[in-house]
């Protein structure tokens, strides 16, 4: 099993595919950037916390990993319920890179080679022979899982300034875009941004808000695992704000970012805008709030300020910057962009995120058109742990919407489809009450340990654990002998105790009325009267192959949904007619 | 690869007589769907007239019909459309369907055109019940509605709801998903929300008694002791003899109904005397027919003799347990004899001398009067009265500080139960509109 890439979604695909006893090979552009967190070096957050949780409950590396390189912690969403409850760690960046590469380098199952891989090579069966690298070299495999993240046709935007690349000094995988296009693949261009990076030296500390970390430090690893890393120090973030100054001189120079002078086709997340597009689209606000994070303990480690993501030209991010209290001084290391990249159409794919039509080829990752760390990981372990389990000849790993974050982000990818950078969030599960930080072992490790996922001594450690939670939810056992993360999951299962049955007839409830009818591939959405011309480019494009899809198309109305549902429901009369 | 039963096929056009009975002097013959042109133009000898103009045709099979062809999507189901006004009478009206079946149409089933017109999106589901409550509509005040719940008046007002409903929504999600980005939850401002809106469709479900009783004819019954005088003033108040009168008690047996105008028209019910001690079967079955009477009165007029003596209080209630939701109006009946019995409250009447009758009438006006009136049907209160507990139930979690995430799972439940109303049933928890909301009103990403 070959894994390209070695990013987040390359490193769990690797480690899946090696705990379930295949030989992998990771061919990777660069051993040195095994592992990066090249934007926002934090792992978690809402919604995202769930999903490290579930990679750590499914036997992954990354909450693992975020709990060794923990500089700055967080529990988002306290004043809410359990269900919401998000872990959110800042890692120290260098160290990150450094126990990833490390641990899949020392890994015996696991083989790492430098390379660029320019081909997925296919037999005359159709199905994965293995790749061929820029050098002519080939790879011999019959399983490729693909995780090139924003590297394919990559181009970086500063001002005017256009750079092949995938990050900042690393060549694109252009030729792989081509390819992959010439396969069959339909390619989609997406955007994202990062800020630029601060001296920590030249920042004015005193003036500005400091952060700390909550008490007790949150983890993704549970208290009774043995083998959970030491802690590190920990850093503090400081808050700052945008200005009204600072508004007008990027209104000002607007004209020079790339997003707006149309240099930049490709569509950027609404949940992660530049700061550009916050001071356009919000006019009306005086200031935005800046996070400046440490990326990591040593001395000389860069600022991330997080939320002045941009692609101005170098000379007005200087002056931008120093027009914030606490940054008058400041020296930018190095500037922010915007990358432009090739994400495949993952609705080419199946829901173990492989390919149907050449057998042996999967994605994970922001290739598959999401973004984030956490959404790639637990891409990359369910394409890793599918491909390994294909070789094997054994069931894939399929989670149902009900059953993870993991299984909606999946779902949603291969059914609708994005056409910009997805991110989880949780209104985008329906069964939100269930699917829990603190339940994700419960859900998923099961399924892990029946799957190979996870060894028989963690399961029944696990179980031993839900034990303990559940004589506490009966009453078998009093709270007050009990551990305080113990009672925290046996209260989190009682306050939603009522709520979970009532929330699987209401999700039924709506499929049952807005439908899961059929909707044929080749359907006419302009001839259905009252769609609109947006909607029915939309509707045309996805293909949506049931209403219940329709509806999750991004853009999609109220009203051309009941006329998508109404034309559904006379196909299926008509059928009905003809039987 | 195409599933080959997904192969979208066009829907079948079909044929009924939209007239009804086809006894009337005009019948129109109504074809809809795609073919409904071709098959009307091989039913014609001559051309389809212009659309939306009507034209005199002759058809094949000799009959002359009036023919106006409405193309979709501007017509009544949203599909192609062409009726034929023929004359009518069973044999004729028969044969011009059997022609238009052998031309390729199917046959429309009851309520068909306007499941299309619902499939369509050219009416709502609130609009389509309003069709077949006007097809169904026994009083004015039915009729009323029905055309109000066709203009869409219903569906307007629950959109205007729903709308709020989203907002509330939005600043939930937002509140959940990016609690870093949006100012912290108002958790009194959002519970004010939800209580304003309960507050209004809690309004409609006050109202909605008035409207079923301005669709629903009043029921009056007359009730009381035997030989009060019941079938007596039930005559009276009809001013002719509808019922059997004698001195002998217990002559009513069945109970006998007619309408009675007043502002309105209502049915008057007479019913056996009430007793228990008869040894007579049949006027026992009487009396448990007059007590199911009583269940389903909306107004009592309990009628005693002013030459009886009074009925004990206890045993008055006893009679009309079962009438617990009427208006009750006492009565003393043969107020012309001789020093009559008087109470306080009560009417005195004779039927004999028609005195009281006028007072009673007004009496009656008064409590069949509907007062303030929702035109929804019993379906949309239902949903309102779910979507009313789901707000209930968002008040009670903001209060007690329960979990933002459980607001939103109850303000789901209420988005769905009053879109179920207009059949516009949304998305469901996983909702674009939603997210796409939550981008458009917050300055997300920190």
């Amino acid at each position: 099993m070959i894994v390209v890439g070695a990013g987040h979604a390359g490193l769990e695909a690797a480690f899946a595919g090696a705990r379930l006893g295949v030989a992998v090979t990771v061919v990777t552009g660069s051993v040195g950037t095994i592992g990066q967190t090249p934007c926002n070096p934090s792992i978690g957050g809402v919604a995202k916390g769930h999903l490290v949780h579930e990679i750590h409950a499914l036997g992954g590396f990354m909450g693992k990993a975020a709990d060794a390189c923990a500089i700055h912690g967080r529990k988002l969403n306290l004043s809410k319920g359990p269900a919401v409850h998000s872990t959110r760690l800042q890692v120290d960046k260098l160290r990150y890179g450094a126990f990833a590469q490390a641990a899949i380098l020392d890994h015996p199952g696991v083989v790492v080679r430098e390379g660029l891989v320019v081909a997925v090579e296919v037999g005359d069966d159709g199905a994965v022979t293995g790749v061929r690298l820029a050098d002519g070299e080939r790879v011999a495999g019959q399983a490729v899982v693909v995780t090139t993240g924003t590297f394919l046709g990559g181009v970086l935007h500063t001002g005017s300034t256009k750079t092949p690349g995938g990050r900042v000094g690393e060549a694109p995988a252009t030729e792989l875009s081509t390819q992959l296009a010439t396969l069959g693949f339909r390619l989609v261009r997406l955007k994202t941004g990062t800020p630029p990076r601060l001296d920590r030296t030249t920042i004015d500390w005193g003036a500005l808000e400091a952060q700390g970390s909550d008490d007790p430090f949150p983890r993704f690893c549970a208290p009774d695992e043995p083998d959970a890393p030491p802690r590190l120090p920990e850093a503090h973030c400081y808050i700052t704000h945008t200005n009204a100054e600072v508004h007008a001189l990027i209104r000002e120079r607007l004209y020079e970012s790339p997003m707006y002078s149309g240099q930049i086709e490709g569509v950027g997340p609404r949940y992660c805008p530049s700061i550009e597009d916050k001071v356009v689209r919000f006019a009306d606000r005086e200031r935005h709030q800046i996070f400046l994070e440490p990326e990591g303990l040593q001395p000389d480690a860069l600022i991330y300020p997080n939320g002045i993501s941009t692609s101005l030209p170098a000379e007005v991010q200087v002056e931008m910057v120093r027009g914030i209290a606490g940054l008058e001084a400041a020296r930018i290391v190095r500037p922010g962009y915007a990358v432009e990249y090739d994400a495949v159409d993952a609705r080419a794919l199946n829901h173990a995120l492989a390919s149907d039509a050449i057998p042996g080829l999967a994605f994970a990752g922001q290739i598959n058109g999401t973004s984030g760390y956490e959404e790639a990981g637990i891409q990359g372990l369910l394409a890793g742990a599918n491909a390994a389990l294909r070789l094997l000849g054994r069931e894939p790993l399929e989670l149902g919407r009900d059953q993870a974050y993991g299984g909606v982000l999946v779902d949603d990818l291969v059914t609708v489809g994005c056409d910009e950078p997805y991110r989880m969030f949780t209104s985008r599960a329906e069964y939100r009450l269930l699917l829990r930080e603190d339940n994700a072992d419960e859900r998923l490790a099961g399924i892990a340990h029946a799957h190979g996922l996870i060894p028989t001594a963690r399961w029944e450690r696990i179980l031993r654990r839900l034990e303990r939670v559940a004589a506490c939810v009966d009453g078998r056992a009093n709270e007050e002998g009990e551990e305080a993360w113990i009672v925290a999951k046996a209260r989190a299962r009682k306050t939603y105790a009522g709520y979970l049955e009532r929330q699987r007839r209401e999700v039924a409830r709506i499929r049952g009325e807005t439908g899961n009818l059929p909707l044929p591939a080749d359907l006419d959405y302009f001839a259905i009267e009252g769609l609109t011309r947006e909607s029915a480019e939309r509707l045309a494009r996805v293909q949506p192959s049931s209403t219940a899809q329709a509806a999750r198309i991004p853009g999609m109305t109220p009203a051309a949904l009941s006329c998508v549902w109404a034309h559904a429901r006379i196909l299926k009369r008509q059928r009905a007619r003809q039987n | 690869m195409m599933e080959p039963d997904l192969e979208p096929t066009p829907p079948a056009t079909i044929v009924g007589v939209a007239t009804g009975r086809p006894d009337g002097g005009v019948a129109i013959v109504r074809l809809s769907g795609p073919a409904a042109r071709t098959i009307a133009a091989a039913m014609l000898t001559g051309e389809l007239p212009e659309p939306r103009v009507a034209a005199l045709r002759r058809l094949v099979l000799g009959e002359r019909a009036l023919v106006l062809d409405m193309p979709g999507p501007r017509s009544f189901t949203g599909e192609d459309v062409v009726e034929l006004h023929v004359h009518g009478g069973e044999r004729n009206v028969g044969q011009v369907v059997e022609a238009a079946l052998a031309a390729g149409a199917s046959p429309a089933g009851p309520g068909d055109f306007t499941r299309r017109a619902f499939e369509h999106g050219r009416l709502s589901l609130d609009q389509a019940e309003g069709i077949a409550a006007i097809i169904g509509a026994q009083t004015q005040g039915a009729l009323d509605q029905a055309r109000r719940l066709v203009a869409g008046e219903l569906g307007r007002a629950v959109e205007a709801v729903h709308g709020r409903l989203r907002l509330l929504r939005v600043e939930v999600e937002a509140n959940l998903d990016f609690p870093e980005d949006v100012s912290a939850a108002d958790e009194a401002r959002f519970a004010e929300t939800a209580a304003s809106l309960r507050v209004e469709l809690e309004g409609w479900l006050a109202r909605f008694e008035g409207g079923r009783r301005a669709r629903e004819r009043a029921r009056v019954v007359l009730a009381g002791p035997p030989n009060a005088g019941k079938s007596s003033l039930f005559n009276a108040l009809l001013g002719r003899s509808r019922a059997l009168v004698s001195p002998t008690a217990g002559t009513t047996r069945d109970f006998v109904e007619a309408e009675l105008e007043l502002e309105r028209s209502v049915a008057l019910v007479d019913t056996a005397g009430l007793r228990e001690a008869s040894e007579d079967a049949i006027e026992l079955a009487g009396v448990a027919l007059g007590q199911d009477q009583l269940a389903g009165a909306d107004v009592v007029i309990w009628l005693e003799g002013a030459d009886q003596p009074a009925l004990a209080e206890s045993e008055r209630q006893r009679w009309l347990e079962g009438a617990d939701t009427a208006t009750v109006i006492p009565a003393l009946a043969k107020a012309d004899l001789d020093s009559p019995r008087v109470v306080a409250g009560w009417l005195s009447l004779s039927a004999h001398t028609g005195a009281g009758l006028d007072d009673l009438r007004r009496a009656l006006a008064d409590a069949v009067r509907p007062g303030e009136q929702w035109i929804g049907l019993a379906r949309h209160r239902q949903c309102a009265a779910e979507a009313v507990e789901a707000l209930g139930e968002v008040e009670a979690q903001l209060r007690e500080g329960l979990g933002l995430e459980l607001v939103a799972f109850s303000l789901a439940v209420a988005q769905t139960r009053l879109g179920a109303i207009t059949g516009h049933t949304g998305l469901g928890p996983v909702g674009e509109e939603v997210l796409h909301a939550i981008f458009s009103s917050f300055c997300i990403g920190k």
